[in-house]
């Protein structure tokens, strides 16, 4: 479904992803792990055409999508939860919501869609009047992903969805994610938290200094001596 | 009493122009943090495009005031994608300036192309004439101003939070990073920002020339007001800027009135430090 294939990117001109290449099959979970500064969230940035890719290319379903700007791949069935939420701070839950389905115009569609989130978080529906802002950091994370699913997505990629947050909502949203796979969205998911990440993932990369070192199912990875020393605490 | 009204109500008028430049000065920097310090020679070729259209096919500035918006709306997409595009992929400096150098170039061209002696509309007008209430005697000519300043201001508020561009345009002002990953197309929830602005200032032109002369310098002087208000609003505040706009008029005219007409800026001046000084984000800052 996507390809990455030698990418380099960065900002300014400046190069903080050398070469990162990954696969991920359609229906499949698939990891991105490294350790911080390695350059995950820009890989990400570059295939959802917030970053210039430098050398390389991007394909999707077969077609390059090297340069097409984020609100057009929304579109095509790519949508990502960036890492830090960024919800659109002064407007309401639902708003952000409706936000999230901006590239649908049919607006029984859209009701549709909504309802069928709040059946899915109904902590969500309970919070929809409130100001997006003045929610929880576990509250936000759970919005930021709910908006990210409004466009219904074929291809969801989430930057960091646990970070900030308590061991119990830590293994909520983990389990709400498997929940997404199995409704038949293909997932590429970064994480700090690698053993959960990996125990979840059909396949998984580790990227260290702009680059994707290693590769392999998350079972495999899981037992790797490599890996275990550098991100799992030994 | 009927003094103090009469005050009141031209007051009311000349901030009706105040709070229209404003009130783009204001849309523009909450949506792309620009300050648009071309507002004010937008308004001229607001009343240059009235003038024309007066000399030319003999019309009233309320009938060429549709002309004379979509004038500026399209220009301003024109300049917007020429000219503040690029100068937003610069550093924050050429991002802050570009529209001070933007503004010389209009003046200077207007100069150019219309000459620079003062004009007044060479055709009369059919919109004219006085009502008289007993207490207060209205010029329908100076209505103008502040029914399109209630009009554009009640537009806005219904376009920003109602319509999807709308929408589209306040979560782009709110994150634009966040705008792009949900399908909003941010660079053109921009040139439609700063063409809407440009276009209420070419409405306020219109307006404008019912009782004002024009002259290619002319948006000089409410480009400063109405940065002003702008401040005393609260940056950003479309609602601030619009009611700032009004009460720098109301306090203009007054001391203009009560106090000595050469130092009624000085009023102005005092509302707004008094305001700032209490409220050091503007009245409706956050
Ligand atoms: N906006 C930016 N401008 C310049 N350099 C940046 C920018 N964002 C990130 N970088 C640099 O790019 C490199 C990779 O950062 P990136 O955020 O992609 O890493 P990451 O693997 O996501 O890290 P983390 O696990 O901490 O989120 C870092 O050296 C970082 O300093
Ligand atoms: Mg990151």
């Amino acid at each position: 479904m996507l390809k990455v294939e030698h990418v380099k990117t960065g900002y300014d001109g400046v190069p903080v992803v050398h070469n990162a290449s990954l696969q991920v099959e359609q229906g499949s979970i698939v990891a991105l792990v490294g350790s911080n500064g390695s350059g995950k969230t820009s890989l990400l940035r570059a295939v959802t055409g917030a970053l210039p890719i430098m050398r390389g290319d991007i394909l999707y379903k077969g077609q390059s999508i090297a340069g097409v700007k984020s609100f057009k791949l929304v579109e095509m069935g790519i949508s990502m939860v960036p890492e830090g939420r960024h919800l659109f701070g002064k407007m309401s839950v639902r708003d952000n919501l409706l936000m999230g389905a901006y590239s649908v115009r049919d607006k029984g569609e859209i009701e549709k869609r909504l309802q069928s989130i709040y059946k899915l978080l109904p902590r969500v529906e309970e919070r929809q009047r409130q100001q997006a802002d003045t929610l929880s950091g576990g509250e936000q994370q759970m919005v930021a992903i709910a908006r990210g699913l409004m466009s219904k997505p074929e291809l969801l990629i989430l930057d960091e969805p646990s970070l900030g947050l308590m061991p119990k909502l830590v293994t909520e949203i983990f389990e709400f994610i498997q929940r997404i796979k199995d409704s038949g969205v293909t997932v590429i998911i970064v994480e700090q938290n690698a053993v959960a990440t990996l125990e979840m993932s059909d396949y998984a990369y580790v990227m260290q200094n702009g680059e994707t070192v290693l590769e392999g199912t998350g079972q495999a990875l899981l037992a790797d001596e490599q890996v275990k020393k550098a991100y799992l605490g030994g | 009493m009927s003094v103090f009204l009469q005050g009141l109500y031209e007051g009311i008028i000349n901030g009706s122009i105040l709070a229209l430049i404003a009130m783009g000065i204001a849309l523009v920097w909450g949506v792309m943090n620009i300050l648009s310090f071309s507002q004010g020679e937008f308004l001229m070729l607001g009343m240059f495009v009235s003038y024309y259209a007066n000399r030319l096919l003999g019309l009233d500035p309320i009938v060429a005031m549709p002309l004379s918006a979509l004038v500026l709306f399209v220009l301003g997409i024109i300049i917007y994608k020429l000219i503040i595009a690029r100068a937003l992929r610069g550093p924050i400096l050429s991002q802050r300036l570009i529209t001070f150098a933007l503004s010389m170039v209009l003046v200077y061209s207007a100069q150019l192309f219309f000459g620079a002696e003062y004009k007044t509309l060479p055709n009369p007008v059919k919109f004219s004439g006085t009502i008289d209430l007993g207490f207060l005697t209205i010029a329908k000519q100076k209505l103008v101003p502040f029914l399109l300043a209630l009009i554009v201001a009640g537009l806005l508020f219904w376009f920003l939070r109602y319509t999807r561009m709308g929408k589209a345009i306040q979560a782009t002002s709110m994150d634009r990073y966040a705008a792009g990953l949900v399908g909003i197309n941010p660079d053109r929830a921009y040139t439609i920002s700063f063409a809407l602005a440009s276009a209420v200032a070419g409405a306020a032109g219109c307006a404008l020339t019912y009782y004002y002369y024009l002259y290619p310098n002319v948006g000089a002087t409410f480009q400063l007001w109405g940065f002003i208000a702008v401040a005393m609003g609260g940056f950003g505040s479309i609602t601030g800027a619009f009611l700032s706009g009004l009460l720098m008029g109301i306090a203009d005219t007054l001391t203009g009135l009560y106090v000595n007409t050469a130092i009624k800026y000085i009023g102005v001046c005092v509302v707004f430090l008094v305001a700032v000084s209490f409220r050091p984000k503007g009245i409706f800052g956050k």
